[in-house]
């Protein structure tokens, strides 16, 4: 399962985390660390395997601990409509 | 508060203009019925005021007859205007009843063109400024206040980006220079009688403490200046302003009021109010106090990613036109910690604004002095316009050495005080003279004095102690890693990361396709790309050959001769792309660099090489300037050849297409 920013959405990088923008409806989200590091390699590479991967190694936390971090967040992105995913077979 | 934009033309052609593409030849003039609407819509929202904006308001055919139907309904007229009024349009306002009618003159001390409104209007007439680089001299506008007798007045603004457009602005990071220079200015326009005012997007952290006391007004009221001023365009669309065009209209009906139209564009863009102009907005404490809104929307939304299809904001954004608003989630808010900034959003060509032909998709050029007079910049300015990012020079040898033999500057003061070209700074012998330490104060202040007097726009550095020593001092300052910084690898790049905005790459990967999109991925700032350098690979004579044209021996023989004699074919393994070939490497280059200080020093030979870059026009590598190791007889390079050179990780030892590929 690969995941990218949903078309409508941008962002900007602030200091204490990253603001998402959604402009379909104007609202914006604010992600404190360390959901924002979340984003931050998301909109790099989608690919939430080695997501979750990267941020285990970077937080030094157990796979499970990150994978339930990527998979919390990108739940209540998805949820929100800020996040699209696609399949890279199909 | 609203503007009427009674006409798209224009008769100048300033670089910072926050119409942009509304200016085009279709937006036409407003017709009268259009006109008399706006003006039932002032009368209809309590506004006592008839703004008439362009273009060149003057300009519009009907001038006389708007100004007269808006004097008829007791409104009063502001007429923005940059002074190159027709006659008939000038005595109507030279003549209008006092008090009711007053122009704000969009003021350029160096066009004596404006002086004649200036003589006929005196008193009705006030000056406005807007500031597009932190080097501007406002004092020149108190001499033009007293000898015409002007509104005792000068109104301040910035020149702010057009969301998708490429006009000039000013980036947040001059802003305090900006600010600075204003409460310099304060108490001696104080002294001659002159009051000063500020347009939007001012924010009360440019400014240093004292500056709120001399100058009367809250830093509150300040910080709260960017709210939808509703500009209506002659087609009788209405939008938030100028640098927001692009992303939302609403149309002006029977109906519409003031209060109305600005909540609908409040709304709509109320989430970029969280963004902010800087990445430490966020923490701002004017912010949490509610004294700052975040500076001009349309500069956060020019600082945050992926605008890179302004058809798609356009579709989006208008679409969002009658969508609700829901409150702002921070249910994710957790701990803070540091954030670095990241990659520009890329600057679109917009719909309806053509690219010349065979013309670069919009990324600038970073191009050499040579010691030319004023004349041939202009010149190219005028040829080239936006294509050229900035103009690069060297600090004087006293100051630090450039990494190049002392150069021709007899046109260089010239150069400093008269181009409009922005400028950017060398910095980049190849080892430091001294430590950093001692260094800097000297460096710093001659960057003080190159950005405040001479509008120098950033600087190149080569060593990475002096970047983060000048960082430190002067934030403001845009910074580019020089390629003598010789970074060529994704663990280098990101040690700049906050320290630098761009990166130029080591001679190493200029022609490696994996290792420039690696470094890409690691740095979050632009990589510009030079693209007619000549040096080999890796060249282990290079740094000996920079030292020896540094410290000041006789122009040294290129040290590679030997070697190119021996194996003539890695002339075909330097690191330069010629014209015909950039869009291979299109996708990992922000910006691209056109070396030459010294092999380009022939101005013809200057001009035509640029001129092919920028329109891609083929040429031999023989033709393009470049270093000690380019081709120096004629070769056609098939882009097959050079495509596989992008990624054959210069495997030399082990492979002949280079030897196999040499005709001589």
């Amino acid at each position: 399962m690969r995941l990218r920013p949903a078309d409508h959405v941008r962002w900007a990088v602030n200091r204490s985390g990253v603001t998402l923008v959604d402009m379909r409806s104007g609202r914006a989200f604010v992600l404190a660390y360390p959901d924002a590091a979340v984003w931050d390699l998301l909109t790099r590479d989608g690919d939430a395997g080695r997501l979750t991967a990267k941020i285990a190694r970077i937080a030094d936390i157990d796979v499970e601990r990150a994978s339930r971090l990527v998979s919390d967040l990108t739940q209540r992105l998805r949820v929100e409509g800020l996040l699209a995913s696609e399949n890279p077979h199909g | 508060m609203a503007n009427l934009s009674i006409t798209a033309a224009c008769n100048r052609s300033c670089a910072y203009c926050f119409a942009g593409r509304e200016r085009s030849a279709e937006a036409g003039h407003m017709p009268e019925e259009t006109f008399v609407a706006a003006l039932d819509f002032l009368v209809r929202s309590d506004i006592d005021e008839a703004r008439l904006l362009g273009g060149e308001p003057t300009l519009h055919p009907d001038f006389v007859r708007f100004g007269d139907l808006a004097l008829d309904r007791g409104l009063k007229v502001l007429v923005f205007s940059n002074g190159l009024a027709p006659e008939r349009a000038l005595s109507w306002l030279a003549n209008a009843p006092q008090g009711r009618v007053s122009v704000l003159l969009n003021a350029d001390p160096s066009e004596s063109s404006q002086h004649r409104a200036m003589a006929r209007l005196g008193p009705r007439l006030a000056l406005g400024v807007n500031i597009d680089r932190p080097a501007f001299a406002p004092e020149l506008l108190l001499d033009l206040v007293g000898q015409y007798g002007l509104a005792p007045t000068i109104r301040f603004g910035l020149a702010h980006p057009i969301v998708g457009g490429r006009n000039a602005r000013l980036h947040p990071r001059q802003f305090t220079s900006v600010g600075h220079r204003l409460a310099a200015f304060a108490p001696q326009a104080r002294a001659c009688g002159v009051t000063l005012s500020f347009d939007c997007g001012f924010v009360p952290c440019m400014f240093p403490s004292g500056f709120f006391t001399e100058f009367g007004e809250s830093r509150e009221c300040l910080g709260q200046r960017c709210s939808p001023v509703l500009d209506i365009l002659p087609d009788e669309n209405v939008v938030a302003c100028y640098p927001l065009a692009a992303l939302h209209r609403e149309r002006l009906t029977a109906e519409s009021t003031a209060t109305d139209l600005r909540a609908r564009f409040s709304e709509h863009f109320r989430g970029w109010r969280e963004v902010g102009i800087t990445p430490v907005c966020d923490g701002c404490a004017w912010r949490r106090r509610g004294s700052c809104t975040g500076g001009c929307i349309a500069t956060a939304i020019q600082r945050s990613n992926g605008l890179q299809s302004l058809e798609q904001s356009e579709a989006v954004g208008l679409a969002a036109a009658s969508r609700t608003w829901s409150p702002r989630d921070t249910s994710h808010h957790t701990t803070h910690e540091a954030a670095s900034p990241r990659r520009d959003a890329t600057r679109p060509v917009p719909p309806g604004e053509t690219v010349k032909a065979g013309r670069t998709s919009g990324k600038q050029w970073s191009v050499p002095y040579i010691d030319q007079p004023v004349d041939f910049w202009e010149r190219l300015h005028a040829e080239f316009g936006d294509e050229i990012g900035d103009v690069y020079f060297p600090l004087p040898a006293s100051v630090i050495a450039s990494g190049r033999p002392p150069q021709p500057s007899a046109f260089l003061d010239d150069f400093l005080r008269r181009c409009t070209l922005p400028r950017a700074v060398l910095l980049n012998p190849i080892v430091l003279p001294q430590r950093v330490d001692a260094l800097i104060p000297r460096i710093v202040e001659t960057l003080r004095r190159l950005m405040g007097d001479c509008g120098v726009t950033s600087a190149t550095v080569s060593s990475y102690q002096l970047a983060v020593g000048i960082r430190d001092r002067l934030p403001q300052l845009p910074l580019t890693a020089s390629t003598l910084m010789d970074v060529s690898q994704p663990n280098q790049a990101m040690l700049l990361d906050g320290i630098c905005d761009t990166l130029v790459p080591s001679s190493r990967v200029m022609r490696d396709l994996p290792a420039l999109r690696a470094l890409r991925a690691a740095f979050r700032g632009r990589i510009r790309l030079i693209v007619n350098e000549g040096c080999l690979s890796g060249c282990p004579f290079r740094t000996q050959h920079f030292y020896e044209m540094t410290s000041g021996t006789d122009f040294p023989a290129s040290l590679c001769d030997d070697l190119l004699r021996r194996h003539p074919w890695l002339r075909l393994t330097g690191s330069w792309v010629l014209p015909q070939h950039l869009r291979l490497l299109e996708n990992v280059v922000d910006e691209w660099k056109l070396a030459g200080r010294v092999t380009l020093r022939d101005p013809v030979v200057y001009r035509r090489t640029l001129r092919a870059y920028v329109t891609r026009t083929p040429l031999g590598p023989h033709e393009i300037g470049g270093g000690p190791a380019s081709l120096v007889a004629p070769m056609h390079i098939e882009e097959d050849f050079f495509l596989r050179t992008l990624h054959c990780g210069r495997h030399c030892h082990r492979c002949s297409v280079c030897r196999d590929y040499w005709p001589y």
